[in-house]
């Protein structure tokens, strides 16, 4: 007789180790001038970063919770603690020199591993702080930039970080926006000059560790002209029973023709509160590219946005949610065409399965003077079981009749004739139904380098377990 | 008076100013005078208020709004399939601030059509509203023809709620010709077993007109269907914001939704605003929204331009022609004439 599978908790032992927590400092719960002065002060902060903080605490208490996506009553920022050094004194370019319980953290997440096979340089950021980065020689060599931004934030690209840090994604821009101003620490710059093509990408890999803490890194990647680079994050942490928040920031400048591809392979633990901002200004015919997939969290909300500036500027977006038990995840996108003969392409696939509530938001504007662009929206939902939740909000604003723009969305369930056929060639049900989501989130999976995709197809096959019962 | 209207059932971001319309100008408004013309088999009636308290599209604020009207009862009894509309018409003076309520009830195996025409003078202004909720009884069919001729400064207010039954159907032809702001609303319950919503919606906005529309299906019973289409013309300087959403509940096993919207921008200045929502809270449905949004198909404009027909020509085709496929779905042919009598005397003007 055929065992029936339970849909228990997926095994997520890859990601949920956790260690003692052995920081060197850390500042006191909740949120108040003072600890944000703490902040500053422990992180040397010039005094225009001072006030800058000070400045976005006042935005944070004045600004309203967002009142349209998930609940997130559940978090309380009087009980997350917003900064938490390792114990370790500086960060590391090698990985001997890394404390071990932070090395083998990260030696877990095959991360040395990766970066030895397939990277150009990695930064590790545990807490608060980047514990260690690196990047190949011969890639500096070409003059690229890869550190952690405290570092550039005080060394000779000073006044590019203060030119461009939350210029695109003011703290004014929303509440948790507001909070990264205040509290953010750790997180990478990148820069790569002028016709420098990054033949193999770079990773950053943010892990948090303590229980009820936030993680507030500072992504800022600036590529120039003509150049190429394509940027990978990734993030995890164990689960606890109290909640963790990370509000991280991303800001990417695409310059004149450069390309960046941006991928990122979420999968927090599923305690987490995911309140992340994304945001790209693409110039005259730069294009970027987001991949992203989204597995883990509690409750997300996670929008990447495109500005295309720029004439003949470009945005693809090609996104996978897979919202699992007790998991609400508000994602999608949104893209600004805001000159001339400018394009995107969105293409997004949402799972909801075991009670997940998965939602498609997304926005395209195009404005008065983008004559002559192209918009295209896709995004298609697959509902696993008869407890789950899938929606689509997707808006369009158009401003110009020189525009051409479609969408199509669609929602369903997987197709018995299919499950049958596969069953039929001797795969299980429950092996029949995760090659079914694999393939439907192959928009995703085959945009990746083939280490990443085959990462996330084992996530799609962990959350099938135990589909069947 | 100060009024919200036409809330989506799921919020989005609020720079958007897509979630609802708020007016702040909106007068008291009186009961309105009509003319209705109902065959015999028809029951209707006068009450001093609604006996259906459904869910509307435009929201509770319309109640406040036609607090001071009684309501129209309109009835069909059971297994009476009644093939002669029920005809209103609603001529508006200018400076009007009118409001109208009517109740449509189909029994058992009934048919009713009913068409409500609204219209004033070319250059009228002034303000209308009509609110209509509506029963569809088992195996029954309500039709609803609303075609809107209103002045150029005239501010129109329609909202439509209503319930159907087991295999019953509603279907609504909306074609929106004149006015200066619109605003429509509609809430369909698809409570009974395979009962089904259509909905057709034509307009051609120009100069500074507005239009402001909200459509909810809300999908209850198992094998429900709902068919959303709405297509139309910008011009000038006007302002269109489409929302529709296709609400599939848990239990709707079966159900399937389609949305689409077709919309031709003809001038630089236009602002086309669409927000198609899709709720799922059932794994066995089919729901589906596609928009095309622009301008006209390169290929076509390349054929219809080497048949020798000028580009302007070819525009103002199939600027028509949107409004022309909405109008070939009203089956009486004396409103169908009306429609066409209006198109044709606006495009000599």
């Amino acid at each position: 007789m055929k065992e029936k599978t339970q849909v228990a908790d997926i095994d997520r032992s890859m990601y949920d180790f956790r260690y003692e927590e052995n920081d060197a400092y850390r500042v006191e719960e909740g949120l108040t001038p003072e600890i944000v002065d703490q902040i500053s002060t422990e992180k040397k902060d010039p005094d225009w970063m001072r006030e800058f903080r000070q400045e976005s605490l006042k935005i944070y208490n004045r600004m309203e919770m967002p009142d349209w996506g998930p609940d997130i009553s559940g978090l309380n920022m009087d009980n997350i603690v917003t900064y938490i050094r390792p114990n370790t004194d500086r960060m590391h370019a090698k990985w001997e020199e890394v404390p071990d319980d932070i090395k083998n953290t990260f030696e877990r997440l095959g991360i040395p591993q990766a970066e030895r096979q397939s990277l150009a340089g990695v930064g590790a950021q545990y807490d608060s702080e980047l514990v260690y980065h690196n990047v190949k020689k011969e890639v500096a060599e070409q003059g690229v930039v890869y550190t952690d931004l405290e570092s550039a934030l005080h060394g000779e690209h000073a006044e590019m970080i203060r030119k461009h840090f939350m210029k695109l994604v003011p703290p004014t821009d929303h509440k948790f926006a507001a909070l990264h101003g205040a509290v953010w620490s750790g997180g990478s710059f990148v820069y790569v000059p002028p016709g420098v093509s990054v033949e193999i990408p770079l990773q950053s890999y943010f892990r948090l560790n303590a229980p009820g803490a936030g993680q507030f890194e500072h992504t800022l990647i600036l590529v120039d002209e003509g150049a190429y680079l394509h940027f990978i994050e990734g993030c995890s942490a164990p689960k606890y029973n109290v909640a963790n928040l990370h509000a991280g920031c991303v800001e990417l400048y695409v310059g004149k023709n450069a390309t960046l591809r941006y991928s990122t392979i979420e999968n927090w633990s599923k305690n987490m509160y995911n309140l992340n901002t994304k945001r790209a200004k693409v110039e005259e015919g730069g294009k970027v590219e987001w991949i992203s997939g989204s597995f883990g969290s509690h409750v997300s909300y996670l929008y990447p946005m495109s500005v295309l500036a720029g004439r003949g500027a470009r945005a693809e977006f090609s996104g996978v949610t897979f919202a699992g038990h007790g998991q609400n995840l508000d994602t999608g996108t949104k893209v600004v065409h805001n000159a001339p003969n400018t394009s995107s392409y969105v293409n997004t696939r949402s799972i909801s399965k075991d009670g997940g509530i998965s939602t498609f938001r997304s926005a395209v504007v195009i404005g008065k003077n983008a004559k002559g662009s192209k918009s295209a929206v896709s995004c298609q939902s697959l509902m696993v079981d008869d407890i789950s939740r899938s929606d689509t909000i997707p808006a369009m604003d158009i401003r110009t009749k020189d525009a051409d723009v479609g969408h199509e969305a669609k929602i369903g369930r997987i197709s018995d004739e299919t499950v049958f056929y596969l069953m039929s060639r001797g795969l299980s049900e429950e092996d029949a139904r995760a090659l079914i989501v694999s393939g439907f989130a192959d928009n995703v999976g085959k945009e990746l380098p083939l280490e990443y995709a085959v990462e996330m197809n084992n996530l799609i096959r962990l959350e099938m377990k135990g589909s069947i019962g | 008076m100060e009024v919200k209207l036409n809330k989506i059932p799921a919020l989005t971001w609020n720079w958007l100013r897509m979630n609802e319309a708020a007016i702040s100008d909106v007068p008291v408004l009186s009961e309105g005078t009509l003319l209705g013309q109902f065959p015999d088999e028809v029951r209707a009636e006068r009450r001093p208020g609604a006996k259906l308290s459904f869910r509307t599209g435009m929201g509770t604020a319309v109640d406040e709004m036609i607090q001071k009207s009684g309501a129209e009862i309109v009835s069909v009894y059971s297994d009476q399939k009644v093939t002669e509309p029920v005809y209103l018409r609603f001529s508006y003076q200018g400076g009007a601030a009118d409001a109208n309520a009517f109740e449509l009830h189909a029994e058992e195996n009934s048919e009713l059509t009913v068409v409500m025409h609204f219209s004033s003078d070319r250059k009228a202004g002034g303000n209308a509203c009509v609110q209509t909720r509506y029963h569809v009884g088992k195996n029954a069919k309500i039709t609803l023809i609303q075609i809107q001729t209103l002045g150029d400064e005239f501010t129109f207010y329609n909202d439509i709620g209503g319930e159907a039954d087991e295999n019953g159907s509603f279907c609504l032809i909306q074609m929106i010709l004149g006015g200066k702001h619109t605003y429509l609303g509609s809430f369909s319950e698809l409570s009974g077993r395979k009962s089904s919503l259509t909905a057709d919606i034509a307009y051609r906005l120009a100069g500074t007109d507005t239009l402001d529309m909200n459509y909810v299906a809300d999908h209850i019973g198992q094998k429900t269907r709902c068919g959303i289409l709405a297509s139309g013309v910008l011009r000038g300087s006007s302002q269109k914001l489409f929302r529709g959403t296709i609400d599939f509940h848990r239990g709707c096993a079966g159900a399937k939704g389609d949305e689409s919207e077709d919309v031709l921008l003809m001038d630089d200045n236009v602002q086309n605003q669409t927000i198609p929502i899709i709720l799922c809270d059932e794994e066995d449905v089919e729901g589906n929204h596609g928009a095309t949004i622009g301008q006209l198909d390169e290929n076509l404009m390349f054929y219809l331009q080497s048949r020798g027909i000028e580009e302007e020509a070819v525009r103002e085709m199939m600027a028509r022609a949107r409004l022309d496929a909405v109008c070939a779905k009203i089956e009486d042919e004396k409103t169908r004439e009306i429609v066409q009598a209006y198109l044709d005397e606006e495009n000599q003007i």
